[in-house]
């Protein structure tokens, strides 16, 4: 059964967004999906890359509000 | 005249918000991420910096001046204001642009730095700044120039300089950074635009030098702590930086009042204060060395941003390269093909 894990970094300064994601992803195990709530573009820019180039899928990235996103991504 | 400093900083902040140009990213992620897209911006500021700073003062048109050589205090300096970026996430137009952005991180960092530039200047540490400045290296009377010291016009070391560049950025290829902002040709080419406007308007407002942070936020803070105020061209020109990027933010919808968590804060506020101590022990940050110092190829200003980037490499390691590797090593058995090859 996959998990499915909430990681909140609004608010947060760069590069902890990308870096909690990081850290986060590498507890999950394949097919686990990990959501993120962004609030800063550089952030969202910066998950969404990282987790392509590491073979991760970028399921969704859905705007909630102004300059705020959630991101749902799973594990390669 | 005065008046200018607002038109810079309102271009400056504007430029900066649009090309997310902050030294402390393109520092930090040639470590961090192994991605040079923001250093070759800030290399490119640079370089339009030196060919229209060059030009212009050897033509006589523009007066300038050198930022000193104080070999101790660029050096202690520099690794202070190094760590304090990395800590409070953005150097001092990094911070800047993203207080117009609603960022309270930075806020706090920002009113750190202030601090930490009175504290320095004028408050506790002031024997430091004293002690470390006295042996002031000169070189024929002036602050010490690399052409200066090599004893060749300044063309022969900027023209080599801005062949090096080309070639670095001929080789690097397309690159795959997205920011959602400005490419970094554009960033780079407008704040270097930018500066080499700083550089005329400011002269001309008889302050002979270009864009800086650490000089003008110390007018701002020690009117502050009860000085008086003096409105001068470089406060105008935080004004300026602060209303342009919020205008950007504003009208390209990333305007957000943000907050992290209280550990976060401290962390920034503590980083602001490095960077305040810092800069002002330094005679200068990442835009005051970094790009208009380097600009007139100051000896100081070249010892201060080595000094920066090793101080935000060792800090950048500490707080992220080395636990990211640390936790690959617990979660991935070690020898095992997932554990190879992954970067932090």
């Amino acid at each position: 059964m996959p998990h499915s894990v909430t990681l909140d970094v609004r608010g947060e300064i760069c590069p902890y967004p990308l870096f909690e994601a990081k850290r986060r992803m590498e507890e999950l195990g394949s097919g686990d999906t990990l959501e993120v709530l962004i609030d800063y573009p550089l952030a969202l820019d910066n998950v969404t890359r990282w987790a392509e180039n590491a073979g991760h899928e970028v399921v969704s990235v859905e705007e909630l509000g102004a300059s705020e996103w959630r991101i749902v991504l799973r594990h390669a | 005249m005065l008046l200018s400093g607002l038109v810079v900083g309102l271009a400056f902040g504007y430029a900066l918000q649009r090309g997310r140009f902050c030294t402390n990213t393109a520092f930090r992620d040639v470590l961090l991420i192994r991605d040079d897209t923001l250093l070759r911006a800030w290399a490119l500021a640079v370089a339009v910096q030196l060919l229209g700073v060059t030009a212009l003062a050897g033509g006589g048109w523009l007066p300038v001046t050198v930022p000193p050589l104080w070999l101790g205090a660029n050096l202690l300096g520099g690794v202070a204001f190094g760590i304090g970026m990395v800590l409070a996430g953005g150097c001092s137009s990094g911070t800047c642009y993203r207080v117009g952005e609603g960022l309270a991180g930075s806020l706090l960092a920002l009113i750190g730095f202030g601090v930490g530039i009175v504290v320095m200047a004028e408050g506790a540490l002031a024997p430091l700044q004293e002690a470390l400045r006295r042996p002031l290296s000169t070189f024929d009377g002036e602050a010490p120039t690399l052409p200066g010291l090599l004893g060749v016009d300044p063309w022969l070391v900027v023209l080599p300089l801005l062949v090096i560049i080309a070639v670095w950025f001929w080789r690097s290829g397309r690159s795959s950074y997205r920011s959602g902002g400005w490419d970094w040709r554009a960033a780079g080419v407008a704040l270097g635009v930018v500066g080499v406007a700083a550089w005329l308007a400011s002269s001309a407002a008889g302050r002979p030098y270009g864009l800086s942070m650490t000089g003008p936020l110390r007018t701002w803070f020690e009117a502050l702590f009860g000085g008086s105020l003096t409105l001068d061209w470089g406060s105008l020109l935080i004004v300026g930086l602060l209303a342009g990027s919020f205008l950007s933010a504003l009208v390209n919808g990333e305007l957000r009042w943000r907050v992290p968590k209280g550990s976060r804060l401290l962390q920034s506020g503590a980083g602001g204060l490095f960077m305040g101590t810092g800069a002002q022990l330094a005679g200068g940050c990442t835009i005051g060395h970094s790009l208009t110092g380097l600009s007139v190829l100051s000896l100081g200003s070249m010892v201060s941003t080595a000094a920066i980037l090793l101080g935000a490499w060792a800090t950048a390691y500490w707080l992220f390269v080395r636990p990211m590797r640390r936790m690959l090593r617990t979660t991935t058995a070690p020898g095992t093909p997932a554990a190879v090859g992954r970067g932090t």
